[in-house]
């Protein structure tokens, strides 16, 4: 069997770091989220694996290149403008050929564990079927609209739930086992992916695979935490390579994983579950606390605190520094000092206003989000939600001397 | 549908053999073959019937040899007939094949066949293909030649196992369309139409695509390309899944499947023959002394129906635990009791059934199992008709009982003139409602429930309380509770909670409150007293209730919702939420639910 991964979505949503980077190339608990897919794939035992790009998807090119690291055969197709879903999918009919069915998959979705293989189990010794996994979504109050029947046939999907009505607790969780003749249905109507769900559904084509375990479609920053937590919540050991330099006085608690070449000074403490990546250096008297993750070739400064965090990787965070709750870009620079603030000391859910209106984050502990190779200068506070563009620089922060 | 089983190992594979058909039969059962290569040469035993009526009558274990291969059928082509079933062989018996699927050419290259001399036993598709097979090899003199020779010419979809006298020991295999999995294990390879056949043995696999042939032999595995006889290079996967999950339809539990499958079993209740109830209700009518009886979840069952004769019948119809029946109650012929079982074997019911038999009491039975034990001892029996629950706690079996026991409440309300035959019918389609209201409510609340859970996973201690048909409720949910997440959970009439309990409550103890509809004014009332004495107390309150329920939302830390549908359906729902509720909580406590500790599903000794 092949799958296609569909990546090529605009994610404006994820900004600021989908401004710069495809969605899938987010890097989370020490893998790319498209990583983390095609691993489960060819765990499921598929090796042909054509993933559609959009704007900037050279970028997943030249990280994925043919797939042989990953044991795969990978081909690419580019979205060139954002047509939707359907068109996208349209695009790897003729990566499926003649295959009687091929696995689809949303590449900006993940879940705790194997879901591909979970797929592929209920389809097995059935009769050929259309098959969408389907779970409830990870925040509480975030609506679903998936009606189940009790033979795991979908009955119903309800596109756009009004305000007020009652609603399903399911919904469609981006990954499905389809018959390669859905390709006709979808362009006999117009490539909307939407009314193929509604086709296949009404005339009873559509089979639920239920995903109980953590699932995240991931669509705003701080979703970048929760995936972050989901997946290293699942971490029972600690990895410690060899060429690992952890200098005496080091305290290390619980799963932590380590790349190669990193190196902790002298009275750090680390709390799993912890991810600290290659090449890193983790300055003396730093305290790494759980859910933190760490990318390639950072340097983590004297003293700082970083908790509940995800950083994309070569990026330094100057000494006495305190990141919570926050995601930090790829080759950012925070001075000396810099400090998140991320909570607001009456246990309430951030809201935060965005371009599109007030959006609720769900979240009582919410820090900054800076993106790709933003440079903060030292001594800056950054208030909860505080969201920087990246390539931003904001200047070192200096306390005025007193008139004289 | 139907299933194939192949080995080829260092081992004689008979047993083995044998144990993956059983573990195949769900696939289909209407006959089933070996053939295995024997030092004799190929040797095929089959017949029709389930598999273990045909080993009965043949005897597969008998078989000799190191490779075979094994078949259970569904029929497609052909009657179920001995000639019918697989293995085939082909006309000089060199050749061994089982097949599922349909080749949709063997008409044709039959007739060719025919033309060149060749015999068939059967009407079978199979039997072509073995011929087919012999004809090429005659050509080529090679099995593997002979083998993508003959698959070249046949169209249609199959997944094909196929042993030969020239080459003892290997098995060849094919897959188009239809499934066919390889098996690795020391000394041992499995070729199966899904893992269940030899997943007791190896969870190592290689699947095969479309147009892939696989040889086997005891110590090695080919996968090559139909087309061009090439190597194709395979990863093993090694598969996480057990057997049942296929079983289960999708759902990780059985649990979760057979709450999902109560709409459709509450349906199938309600459609029982009224003369099947009303021989009940009879009974009731022509006895001074009724009970109900169970034990366990049937036991709350049999307390909901005190609730349902009182309020229906004007009769109080005690309820009695099963195990204390005998020692409770006096017999004689003046008493009927009607007993609930889900199994139709329980130990203390049966106990109780003679009891009340040889006092000369009249017996009646609510029952799952057809031909269990129970039905056949008592006078009158209704199969509830819910269908295998497999999990070892009772969701649907349970709440099937409930609505059997609510229309023989109405039936002895009703023939008592109680009752008029409008309000029957209103209430019974109430219950209908509910049945088809339940499967949109599973839908919509589920993941409420499943946050919740996850909130309270932590939380040890639950009182579950109720007034009227609510606390028996309450008693099967807290029994549910129990039952899968092992936490302690009271169950308890509301009115009971100021007499002793209360002092248990501070702000780590969670209460559960099974309401009534607020049409029920007085019932309702005095059950928001008993929630207000515990939120008083700080204790942690959890209810169900429409949204438009003010008054008890005011009390509540969290609600899960019900629509209003009157209040015949109102605690049938919080039932079903509850059991979702206890299922989640499980769940996140990561036990196993479908077989918790301690317990089986059918409690047959005293």
């Amino acid at each position: 069997m092949k799958a296609v991964i569909l990546a090529a979505g605009n994610s404006t949503r994820l900004a600021p770091f989908s401004d710069s980077r495809p969605k899938s190339m987010i890097l989370i608990s020490g893998e790319l989220i498209l990583e983390r897919v095609l691993k489960q794939v060819r765990e499921a035992g598929i090796s042909e694996v054509c993933v559609v790009v959009g704007p900037k998807g050279e970028q997943i090119e030249e990280a994925f290149h043919f797939g042989k690291a990953l044991g795969l055969k990978l081909s690419y197709q580019r979205q060139e403008a954002a047509t939707g879903i359907g068109q996208a999918l349209s695009l790897a009919q003729g990566f499926v050929g003649q295959d009687p069915e091929f696995l689809l998959l949303f590449g900006d979705c993940l879940a705790s564990g194997n879901n591909v293989t979970h797929l592929l189990q209920q389809a097995q010794g059935r009769p050929r079927q259309n098959l969408a996994m389907i779970t409830h979504p990870h925040l509480e109050g975030a609506y679903g609209n998936i009606y189940l029947g009790h033979d795991m046939k979908i009955q119903r999907l309800v596109e756009k739930p009004l305000v007020g009505e009652r609603h399903s607790n399911y919904i469609l969780g981006g990954s499905f086992l389809l018959q390669t003749p859905v390709f006709q249905t979808l362009a006999a109507l117009h490539l909307d992916m939407v009314a193929l769900y509604q086709d296949l559904i009404s005339k009873g084509e559509l089979e639920a695979s239920l995903w109980e375990d953590e699932w995240i479609d991931i669509s705003r920053p701080w979703h970048i935490l929760d995936a972050n937590r989901m997946i290293m919540s699942t971490w029972q050991q600690s990895i410690i390579p060899a060429s690992a330099e952890i200098d005496p006085g080091v305290h290390l608690q619980g799963p932590v994983h380590l790349g190669e070449k990193v190196r902790i000074s002298a009275g750090a403490t680390l709390v799993g579950p912890c991810y600290i990546g290659d090449n890193c250096f983790i300055g003396h008297s730093t305290l790494i606390r759980d859910h933190s993750s760490i990318g390639p070739g950072s340097v983590i400064g004297y003293g700082t605190e970083v908790k509940n965090s995800v950083l994309f990787g070569h990026s330094t965070v100057g000494r006495l520094s305190y990141i919570g709750d926050s995601v930090i870009g790829e080759a950012a620079h925070l001075g000396s000092g810099a400090m998140t603030v991320n909570t607001n000391y009456c246990d309430q859910v951030f809201n935060l206003s965005l371009p599109e209106g007030e959006v609720n984050t769900g979240r009582t502990k919410l820090g900054a989000f800076l993106g790709d190779r933003c440079i903060i200068g030292a001594g800056h506070i950054l208030k909860p939600g505080t969201l920087v563009a990246p390539g931003s620089v904001w200047p070192d922060h200096f306390t005025n001397p007193p008139a004289t | 549908m139907c299933g194939i089983s192949a080995i080829a190992s260092h081992k004689p594979v008979a047993e083995a053999l044998l144990q993956g058909l059983r573990n195949l039969e769900y696939r289909g059962y209407d006959s089933c073959g070996m053939a295995l290569q024997g030092v004799k040469g190929l040797e095929v035993r089959k017949n029709i019937g389930a598999v273990d009526e045909v080993d009965q009558a043949e005897r597969f274990a008998e078989m000799q040899g190191h490779s075979g291969i094994a078949h259970t059928r569904w029929a497609t082509h052909g009657e179920v007939t001995r000639f019918n079933s697989h293995p085939h062989l082909s006309n000089n018996g060199n050749f061994a094949i089982v097949h599922n699927g349909i080749l949709s050419n063997y008409q044709e290259i039959k007739a060719q066949l025919m033309a060149k001399g060749f015999q068939f036993l059967s009407q079978t598709d199979t039997e072509v293909f073995a011929n087919l097979l012999e004809d090429a090899y005659g050509q080529s003199k090679s099995v593997e030649q002979a083998f993508c020779s003959a698959l070249r010419q046949v169209k249609g979809s199959y997944a094909i196992a196929m042993i030969s006298q020239h080459e003892p020991g290997r098995i060849y295999g094919v897959k188009k369309d239809s499934p066919l999995v390889v098996g690795l294990s020391d000394g041992t390879n499995y070729l199966s139409s899904d893992i269940n056949a030899f997943l007791g043995a190896t969870r190592d696999t290689l699947l095969l695509e479309d147009h892939e042939y696989v040889v086997l032999e005891q110590d090695q595995v080919w996968v090559k390309s139909v087309a061009t006889g090439e190597l194709v290079p395979k990863q093993v996967i090694r598969v996480q899944w057990d057997r049942q999950a296929a079983q289960r339809g999708g759902f990780s539990h059985y649990m979760l499947k057979e709450i999902f499958d109560q709409p459709q079993t509450v349906k199938q209740t309600l459609a029982i023959d009224e003369a099947e109830i009303n021989a009940i209700a009879q009974k009731f009518l022509a006895h001074p002394r009724n009970f109900s009886v169970g034990v366990g979840t049937t036991y709350f069952v049999a307390m909901v129906g005190c609730y349902l004769f009182k309020r229906y019948a004007d009769l109080y119809v005690p309820a009695v635990s099963s195990d204390e029946f005998p020692r409770l109650v006096p017999g004689g012929a003046d008493m009927h009791v009607l007993f609930f079982s889900q199994s139709g074997e329980t130990y203390d019911t049966r106990m109780a059934i003679q009891a009340a038999k040889e006092s000369g009491g009249a017996t009646s039975a609510v029952v799952n199992v057809v031909g269990s034990s129970i039905s056949r001892a008592v006078d009158t029996c209704i199969f509830q008709g819910s269908g295998p629950e497999i999990c070892v706690v009772s969701t649907k079996a349970a709440l099937s009982q409930i609505v059997i026991l609510w229309q023989i409440a109405l039936a002895v309300g009703r023939a008592k003139g109680c009752l008029t035959a409008q309000e029957q019918a209103r209430v019974k389609g109430k219950l209908g409602e509910f049945a088809d209201t339940l499967e949109q409510l599973l839908n919509e609340e589920s993941g409420n429930v499943r946050h919740l859970a996850a909130q309270t996973k932590a939380v040890p201690n639950w009182l579950f309380m109720g007034k009227d048909i609510y606390y028996p409720i309450a008693l099967e949910s807290a029994l549910k509770m129990k039952e899968v997440t092992y936490l302690h959970a009271e169950g308890l009439p509301a009115g009971f909670l100021k007499h002793g309990t209360l002092a248990m409550v501070d702000e780590s103890l969670y209460s559960l409150f099974f309401l009534p509809h607020p049409s029920e004014h007085d019932l309702f009332r005095s059950s928001l007293n008993a929630m207000e004495e515990v939120k008083a107390r700080r204790g942690k309150v959890i209810t169900f209730c429409h949204p438009d329920n003010h008054e008890a939302l005011r009390l509540a830390d969290h609600y899960f919702y019900l629509p209003d549908l009157g209040p015949e359906a109102h605690p049938l729902m919080q039932l079903v939420l509850a059991q979702l509720f206890s299922y989640y909580s499980a769940l996140q406590l990561g036990l196993n639910i479908d077989k918790p500790r301690n317990l089986a599903k059918s409690v047959t000794v005293g």
